[in-house]
């Protein structure tokens, strides 16, 4: 009777996979053996059936959302928002998103402050109806150098794809504005989806830049991962979350945004530093 | 150079649905699994190195969603609708309906494989890959893709035998 080393031979003969020594020395023993002829029959058969089932497949039509999804990808970091903003509704509905929901449903608002900086400064404001601090790898997305890059030269209002540094993490960024801090730096304030092994969330987070270059995330929020109602824009004060992250912003002085053609040239200047 | 990546991933956007149909045993699911891939190799697109088989990497690919984000939170049990598994050609009915009962049977069968071995069979008897090929997309020793091969083909055979013994022959061959 073939053994299982016999088998993987000529399954491997019948594949093609053997040196043309070993397949002649596979073919000379067929020839002097009913049983592995009949392996090597049932090897051939099991995949034929499988090319053969799944042959009409790859001839279906791709449907244009997964085409367009393509065609439309802002691979070099500028443009196609539109897109883009399409699929992030698809984003949030599919059912990695199903967990954090239900999670978001028992803790509708949690926080982290990171950046050593403005801890002091908005923990005060988080103690305020807030669900308390939490510590998560997943957060650290908001702190990752890719975020940071993302934000150094995307526009307001345009959401881009977005995958950690370290690779266990991806999803989108939407920066939603931009504008100078009390303490002489940029800051920006942005949205993350973060699709992780561990599963999916959103973040709302401010992250600001020193004359240096470097970033720092100053003050993260996990959110519902609620559909936007427009699209690319962001509503602003419209529950909890987005109100604490008003405060916040305030705090570091977030009340001097910068309209998008002065947020363009800061852009600029960073992407030429 | 950005065109011809796209237009390199939109020519491998069918072979991608197939494996994602054969991973996940149902054409919605499918679809979406087929979707986060394309989002994440879009993201990580400078990963790929050119002159490198775009197909290898984009299965890579679909295969780390399927493993790190669906795979775990899929309930057991593979819905396969007949109605919906078409065949090729529309207006050849009998060969289509032969099609569409061949796919259904051999999709029942893959269901009730180990995933490390549907995956295989899938990447090496569906897509051509070789075993060495193969063995890059899986991260795994090309010793480990034969012998997951054989198991799985081995039962594949045994349930189509089983399928035979009871009127219901799968039709094999050309």
């Amino acid at each position: 009777m073939p053994d299982e080393t016999d088998e993987i031979l000529i399954m491997a003969y019948v594949d093609g996979e053997l040196p043309p020594e070993q397949h002649a020395a596979v073919e000379r023993r067929l020839a002097a053996s009913p049983a592995l002829k009949e392996l090597e029959r049932e090897m051939r058969e099991s995949r034929e059936m499988l090319r053969q089932a799944f042959a009409a497949e790859a001839d279906r039509p791709v449907p244009d959302r997964l085409r367009d999804l393509v065609v439309n990808a802002d691979i070099d970091g500028k443009g196609a928002a539109d897109s883009n903003v399409v699929s992030l509704a698809h984003f949030l509905k599919r059912p990695a998103f199903g967990r954090i929901r239900r999670y978001a449903a028992v803790a509708a608002c949690l926080m982290l402050v990171a950046g050593w900086g403005f801890g002091g400064l908005l923990v005060p404001l988080l103690d305020s109806g807030s669900g308390g601090v939490i510590l998560s790898a997943e957060l650290m997305a908001a702190d990752d150098p890719n975020t940071h890059a993302m934000l150094a030269r995307t526009p307001s209002g345009e959401v881009v794809p977005w995958r950690s540094a370290d690779g266990d993490a991806s999803g989108r960024i939407m920066p939603i504005a931009t504008f100078e801090s009390r303490f002489g730096q940029y800051c920006r304030q942005f949205t993350q989806e973060v699709s992780s092994a561990d599963g999916g969330t959103r973040l709302l987070a401010i992250a600001c830049r020193d004359g240096d270059g470097a970033w720092s995330t100053s003050f993260v929020m996990v959110t519902p991962p609620s559909e936007p109602r427009n699209p690319g824009t962001y509503e602003t004060a419209s529950g909890p979350t987005e109100e604490t992250m008003s405060k916040a912003a305030a705090a570091l002085g977030g009340e001097s945004v910068l309209d998008p053609a002065a947020e363009r040239t800061l852009l600029d200047r960073w992407s030429g530093s | 150079m950005t065109d011809a990546k796209k237009e390199e991933l939109i020519s491998l956007l069918p072979r991608l649905r197939r494996f994602c149909l054969g991973l996940t045993g149902s054409r919605e699911r499918a679809d979406d699994l087929a979707q986060a891939t394309c989002e994440r190799a879009l993201a990580r697109l400078d990963q790929w190195k050119t002159g490198t088989r775009m197909d290898s990497w984009l299965f890579t690919v679909a295969r780390s969603v399927w493993i790190n984000d669906w795979h775990r939170r899929q309930t057991r049990g593979v819905e396969v609708p007949l109605d919906q598994m078409g065949g090729r050609h529309a207006s050849d009915g009998v060969a289509a309906a032969e099609q569409t009962l061949l796919l259904k049977r051999v999709m029942e069968k893959l269901r009730d494989l180990p995933d490390e071995q549907r995956q295989v069979l899938l990447l090496v008897c569906v897509e051509g890959f070789s075993y060495a090929e193969a063995a890059t997309i899986l991260d795994i020793r090309v010793g480990t893709v034969m012998s997951r091969l054989a198991r799985g083909r081995r039962k594949i055979q045994h349930l189509a035998m089983a399928d035979a013994g009871t009127g219901r022959v799968a039709k094999i061959g050309e």
